[in-house]
């Protein structure tokens, strides 16, 4: 998509609004990965 | 063969139907998709093909279309495609399908196994309604939805199948919740891997045609 009309500043600004978006949503991806690491082992 | 160059996929298909399963052939899923507006003479470029596996693929394809038989029949052994590369913003979304797609790969085995009658069934089963509510939707879609989508014109179609994708996938969700409660195992396993579905080609769609 970034060859699809988005300059540099664009992607810059995006990235920070991500960063602000996870922050905000108060979940971090730590306890999905350990979620799936158990269900991985508990499920052969 | 010029005229069908310029065609939308769709159309191409709807005409020569064998060319979905040769499209297959190369991991190339545009039967699922619901755009079908990618023209066929891009198809490829899209899907970052090696040169030699782009060669074979579209002799195969005028194979069909020019004399109705398709000259290549087997199965490519092995598909190598071009290395693709993602801007900052994309690739973190990339990387955020890693997870999602670990818990896509797990969903048979888990439907399988459950007992819904046990609490800790159902606990595996909250957990993984939890992980596609938080982490895929509130984590992952909302940022497309909330941020990505805005800097592009949301009207064209491929932004409006990503749109429609994410609300299915919510109805699925609202469906293994109605299953949990009802401790209703066939609907269970219907919703999870119709959502299984439904997201990998929906982040086929994104990795290899929307993000590169």
């Amino acid at each position: 998509m970034n060859d699809r009309g988005l300059n540099e500043i664009s992607l810059i600004e995006m990235d920070a609004k991500f960063v602000e978006a996870d922050k905000n949503s108060g979940i971090t991806e730590k306890k999905y990965e350990d979620l799936i690491n158990d269900l991985e082992k508990l499920i052969p | 063969m010029e005229k069908y160059l310029n065609s939308g996929i769709k159309a191409v298909i709807e005409e020569f139907p064998e060319i979905e399963s040769i499209l297959t052939d190369y991991e190339i899923g545009c039967g699922p998709c619901m755009v079908g507006t990618c023209l066929l003479k891009d198809i490829v470029s899209i899907h970052s093909l090696s040169e030699s596996d782009e060669k074979e693929l579209m002799e195969r394809i005028a194979g069909v279309i020019k004399n109705g038989n398709d000259p290549g029949k087997a199965k490519p052994e092995n598909i190598s495609k071009k290395p693709v590369t993602y801007s900052g913003p994309m690739q973190k979304l990339v990387d955020e399908h890693t997870l999602i797609k670990r818990w896509l790969a797990l969903i048979p085995r888990v439907v399988e196994y459950v007992d819904l009658k046990t609490e800790s069934g159902k606990q595996i089963i909250k957990d993984g309604i939890d992980m596609i509510r938080s982490y895929a939707d509130k984590f992952h879609h909302a940022k497309e939805e909330d941020i990505l989508f805005k800097y592009f014109d949301e009207s064209v179609e491929i932004i409006q199948v990503m749109y429609k994708d994410h609300t299915n996938a919510r109805a699925l969700v609202q469906n293994m919740i109605k299953a949990l409660e009802s401790e209703n195992r066939v609907l269970l396993s219907e919703s999870f891997l119709a959502y299984r579905d439904l997201l990998s080609h929906h982040i086929q769609k994104e990795d290899e045609i929307l993000y590169p």
